[in-house]
């Protein structure tokens, strides 16, 4: 069923509007123009702190909101903020008030831009049109963000088939995202299709990009390269270009032309904090230590209102300190980003960045005892990135000469993710590192057998009905590997089928789902275990 | 520090200062709205004509200042015709009113979206719209249509038409400034420059200048044409 729909005017005399406006004599001015535009309930604010509380204790319709706040958040960052925290729903208009055409319009990724840009000055009529559109396309929109957030991308797409039949009024940003959800659902000959079709039209930027991106995907590292590199001359201010050609001269093994690009895209857009972040960490492997210090100690500047972790500005500044003999600044620089930062990710880098500066300071037992806890906890992590944190934990332990841990770690993380081998080659490299060239493979292999062992001995025994025994083959491998998803999802489907065919117990029920939720947490996209809890929750549910 | 460096900074500033005065100015003039117009009123709408040419030489000199360093974003994106004409169209309407003009628009039918540069192309046009209005004995027009070179925006008067040496001299170039006829030259600079930043194949975007008669759109006074292909 529909419901009725609403006129645009309506909408605006229902909804509750927040005005951000540093500038006295602006804000008085602008909320005269919205009353007069039939807003009724204007609410102001004078910066993004005051703007920050209001959004979180009331839920606006639409946010104008000026780019340039004063000290303290930009509108920019207020609205990631926003974003981020769910202070705006999928419906809120938000429309960013400038007062000239900047690098910033056109700079930020197409899901952290506002709805809007107004150039200064605005009329009374220039306002209460785009505001009527606005409001009019965003709630027609809604649907599809609301999908999107959920990560239903069938449904996203199903509902953007829906606009295009109902002739949208947002054309070319539905056509965006159709392109973007077919690469997010693997649909990638679509995708292509779509950019290119686009580009039959014009020489649009995005369609570009996203060209690019599938050819990426196609290996054809050369081609995409080609085509950013004509995205960035035609679009010079298109900085999405920047990055993206930025990642593929980085897996070229073109570090220097990588950071010479960084470079031109952050003198374009020198307020972009993940960008000098990015440019900071290509500088520091090319050894650019002046280069990199530069970008780290802006992006942490710059960061300082933002609400968006970004960890490696602090990560880098500090080895850079350490290596250059500044190990207690590398210290204040952790506890900094400690404050700033609560996440797991925050902690436990910076715990082995300060194990490189203890042991800099000649502190051998404390950087010692450090490195052992750290291996404790970065192996019991179970979050989708915990592995990649690990390896990197790692690789800083080595380079503090905390061999021992390290290996330890090292040894963990191969035997768990035995089957990855984008990580294998991480932890490999390491390995060969600290001169154990081949513990790696050996390792893995071992890993490999064990498990593979494991899951062929219980398909026989379960063909041969020992479930039990089966059961056990699996659990002696999941003590062995408690972090890989492949074993941990086959234990759960044995055990699916001891319950099946013996009856209830609550405690291997309870240790199926403690498999299928560490599994969920290590790979939250992994349709197996979606797939083995719905079967639980069948067989729970029948009489 | 180089001396362009605080031009813009402070054409920035000024920026914001006439943005308010503008707002201002558009304010008292809706709560003295009379008729006839009264003295006070026409003066108000003078001074707001000549906020906005101080706003429209602001933008344009950032805009100038930005594309020469390659600093400007340059975005061409898919433009809904229909709704750009009436944005530029609500920003001269209050001006036309107390002016007691005419103003028409005329667009094709069933033109579809073109890609151009919004915020450019807007203020060429815009500041092309304001002549008009000020030079304009009766009516002002703006019309669009596709050409064999793509799409024409067209804004057409029926005054006086442009003075002689501007038709001559066409579209400055930097050196070619004459800054004794009392023309800065300035916007049909800047038209050119934005124009111009539009290609598609071997087509550039290009304007032009013309006093009427003969020409399609005209209506006897000044006739300004930007053509994106």
């Amino acid at each position: 069923m529909k419901t009725p729909a609403t006129a645009p005017e309506d909408k605006l005399r229902a909804s509750e509007f927040l005005l951000v406006e540093d500038f006295e004599a602006m804000r008085t001015v602008l909320k005269g123009q919205l009353l007069r535009c039939g807003a009724q309930r204007v609410d102001t604010a004078k910066d993004g702190r005051e703007a920050a509380a209001m959004l979180r204790a009331k839920p606006y319709g639409v946010v104008m909101c000026d780019y340039n706040l004063g000290p303290g958040k930009n509108g920019q960052q207020l609205l990631e903020e926003a974003r981020l925290k769910n202070w705006i729903g999928p419906a809120t208009v938000w429309l960013m008030i400038t007062a000239e055409k900047t690098s910033i319009m056109v700079s930020a990724a197409a899901e952290d831009a506002p709805d809007d840009y107004l150039l200064k000055p605005i009329t009374e009529s220039l306002l209460q049109t785009r505001l009527l559109k606005l409001v009019e396309r965003k709630s027609a929109m809604a649907g599809i963000a609301v999908a999107m957030k959920a990560q239903d991308w069938r449904g996203a797409l199903q509902l953007c088939d829906e606009q295009m039949a109902a002739g949208t009024k947002s054309l070319a940003e539905v056509l965006r995202l159709q392109a973007q959800l077919y690469q997010k659902l693997d649909e990638w000959p679509k995708a292509q299709a779509l950019y290119e079709s686009v580009l039959q039209r014009g020489q649009i930027a995005w369609a570009k990009l996203g060209l690019a991106q599938v050819r990426v995907h196609a290996g054809d590292l050369a081609g995409a390269r080609a085509l950013l590199q004509d995205a960035v001359r035609e679009h010079p201010q298109y900085l999405e270009a920047y990055d993206e050609l930025a990642s593929v001269l980085q897996t070229q093994g073109e570090g220097q032309q990588q950071v010479a690009l960084l470079e031109r895209a952050v003198n374009l857009s020198p307020n972009s904090a993940h960008r000098q972040s990015a440019l900071g960490v290509a500088a520091q492997a090319q050894g650019q230590h002046d280069m990199a210090e530069r970008a780290f100690s802006r992006a942490i500047k710059l960061t300082e209102f933002s609400a968006v972790e970004d960890l490696e500005p602090f990560l880098g500044l500090a080895k850079l300190h350490t290596e250059a003999g500044a190990p207690s600044e590398a210290q204040k620089l952790i506890a900094t980003m400690g404050q700033r930062y609560d996440s797991h990710d925050a902690q436990l880098l910076g715990k082995a960045e300060q194990v490189r500066a203890l042991q800099a300071m000649g502190d051998k037992a404390g950087a010692a005892k450090l490195a052992g806890e750290l291996v404790a906890l970065s192996a019991d992590e179970t979050t989708p990135g915990a592995a990649d944190t690990a390896a990197r934990i790692a690789e800083t332990l080595i380079e503090a000469q905390q061999a021992d841990a390290a290996t330890e770690l090292l040894n963990y993380l191969t035997r768990n993710h035995y089957d990855d081998e984008r990580l294998l080659k991480r932890t490999q490299l390491a390995f060969e590192r600290m001169g154990l060239g081949a513990s790696g493979g050996d390792l893995a292999a071992a890993a490999r057998r064990e498990a593979t062992n494991a899951m062929k001995d219980s398909m026989q025994l379960m063909a041969a009905g020992d479930t039990q025994a089966a059961l056990e083959s699996l659990r002696s491998a999941k003590t062995s590997m408690p972090r890989n998803t492949r074993v941990l999802l086959n234990f759960a489907a044995v055990a699916l089928t001891c319950l099946q065919r013996h009856g209830r117990s609550a405690t291997l029920e309870a240790e199926m789902r403690n498999s299928i939720a560490t599994a969920q947490a290590l790979r939250p996209d992994d349709a197996r275990a979606a797939d083995l809890l719905q079967q639980l929750k069948r067989w729970s549910d029948a009489p | 520090m180089d001396i362009s460096t605080f031009v813009a900074a402070a054409a920035h500033d000024m920026k914001n200062s006439v943005s308010v005065i503008a707002a201002y100015l558009e304010d008292a003039l809706a709560k003295m709205a009379t008729e006839p117009p009264s003295a006070a009123t026409l003066s108000t709408v003078q001074a707001l004509y000549e906020t906005q040419r101080v706003n429209g030489n602001l933008v344009q000199l950032m805009a100038i200042f930005k594309i020469e360093e390659g600093m400007y974003p340059f975005e061409p994106a898919e433009v809904a015709l229909d709704e750009f004409a009436n944005e530029l169209l609500g920003r001269v309407r209050p001006l036309v009113a107390l002016k007691g003009l005419d103003l028409q628009y005329d667009i094709q039918a069933d033109m579809a979206d073109w890609i151009f540069d919004h915020d450019l192309i807007g203020s060429v046009v815009m500041q092309s719209l304001f002549n008009a209005v000020r030079y304009a004995s009766h009516t002002v027009r703006l019309s669009m249509r596709v050409t064999e070179h793509g799409l024409a925006i067209e804004v057409a008067d029926d005054g006086q038409g442009f003075p002689g040496f501007m038709l001559e001299q066409g579209f400055p170039s930097r050196q070619g400034i004459d800054t004794r006829t009392g023309s800065t030259g300035l916007g049909l600079y800047f038209s050119r420059l934005a124009a111009g930043l539009h290609r598609r194949g071997t087509q550039t975007g290009s304007t032009r200048l013309a006093n009427g008669r003969g020409s399609t759109g005209d209506l006897g006074g000044g006739h300004f044409i930007v053509e994106l292909p």
